[in-house]
């Protein structure tokens, strides 16, 4: 049974961390989009080293189903590392007012960052019913919000600069799937990617 | 008085939570969704109604009457009236701030300030989260929530 190990070893720039895939006692290295940070930072990585292999353990299969920070996104996202621990800050809000983190709202936000390359990061926010948004925009006006339903909809609201002095505003709710296509259809792109 | 309608030279004032602040310091604004036009308006402290000489002596007496906790980590956050609907006249022509103070009762102080937005779309949420986040883009102050 495939299983995930974080190894650390020696390299000529000092110890780095590094993923690899034990598999029947054959070591396979594999490079992976790995936040620069998280390789250079062992304080940082280390909380999370744990959670990762025990997910994987108990999830071996699924585990991209059944936890709401699968590994597919660990890997997936620069910035993976960060939301986590943005999420956990904003739960500790609610939790203040005995209220919760939807973890379908949060497992769909996951989902989203598996599924598309996001090279800028977004600002996240946690509304009082424990649904997750997401904010990303610059300081032309453009923004791209997303509200995650925690039912594999996304409710969207754009702000689009179209001249110096209008700027198209309009709002929606999409399947999560078609989150790209929205994105390229409003000209969004560079809000959420460097280019 | 119950039922004016505050003039667009008057202030607003409404409490946000930390869950709400990003983490460059701007805020969202979430309106909770109406699902009968009935239901009360969106909540708001007219800084006009009480007498303090200086802004902050009007902003510590909102902390005063506000019914909710106002946490260290949240914030007050002021708009004024006519620039607000100004940016909302296409999407919620109707919008208009009114005042409804409230009278004190066992655990709480009259409020003489507290304001509602009303004329909003009801149970359109993809409308509302539209509105809450031009509302937003026209805040002029912050304060601490609490001192």
């Amino acid at each position: 049974m495939p299983t995930l190990a974080i190894d650390e070893s020696a390299s000529p720039g000092g110890p780095s961390l590094h993923l690899m895939f034990l598999t029947a006692g054959l070591m396979t290295a594999t490079p992976v989009a790995v936040d620069f940070h998280l390789l250079q930072n062992r304080e940082r990585i280390a909380p999370y080293s744990g959670r990762l292999l025990s997910d994987v353990a108990a999830h071996p299969e699924s585990s991209r189903d059944q936890t709401p920070y699968p590994l597919r996104s660990f890997l997936r996202s620069p910035f993976a590392v960060d939301y986590k621990a943005r999420i956990e800050q904003l739960d500790g809000y609610l939790k203040e007012d005995e209220l919760a983190l939807d973890p379908n709202s949060e497992s769909d936000f996951w989902s989203l960052m598996e599924s598309m390359l996001f090279t800028r990061k977004a600002g996240l926010v946690l509304l009082e019913d424990g649904t997750l948004r997401a904010i990303w925009k610059d300081d032309r006006g453009n923004r791209l919000a997303l509200l995650f339903h925690g039912n594999k909809t996304v409710q969207y609201v754009v702000f689009v600069r179209r001249s110096d002095t209008t700027i198209s505003r309009q709002a929606g709710t999409i399947a999560l799937d078609k989150t790209q296509a929205l994105i390229e259809q409003y000209g969004l792109t560079a809000l959420v990617q460097q280019v | 008085m119950t039922g004016d309608i505050l003039p667009h030279t008057a202030h607003v004032l409404r409490y946000v939570g930390p869950n709400s602040i990003l983490e460059d310091g701007s805020i969202e604004i979430h309106i909770k969704l109406r699902t009968d036009k009935n239901e009360k308006g969106w909540s708001v402290h007219c800084l006009e109604y009480f007498g303090g000489r200086t802004k902050a002596d009007q902003v510590d007496q909102v902390r005063q009457v506000a019914r909710i906790t106002l946490k260290k980590t949240g914030l007050l956050v002021e708009w004024e009236v006519g620039a607000v609907l100004q940016h909302l006249r296409d999407k919620a022509p109707q919008a208009q701030f009114v005042n409804k103070p409230l009278a004190a009762d066992q655990n709480h102080r009259a409020d003489p300030s507290h304001s509602e937005l009303e004329g909003l779309p009801f149970d359109d949420e993809e409308q509302i989260a539209l509105i809450s986040d031009m509302i937003a883009e026209r805040i002029t102050s912050r304060y601490q929530a609490a001192v």
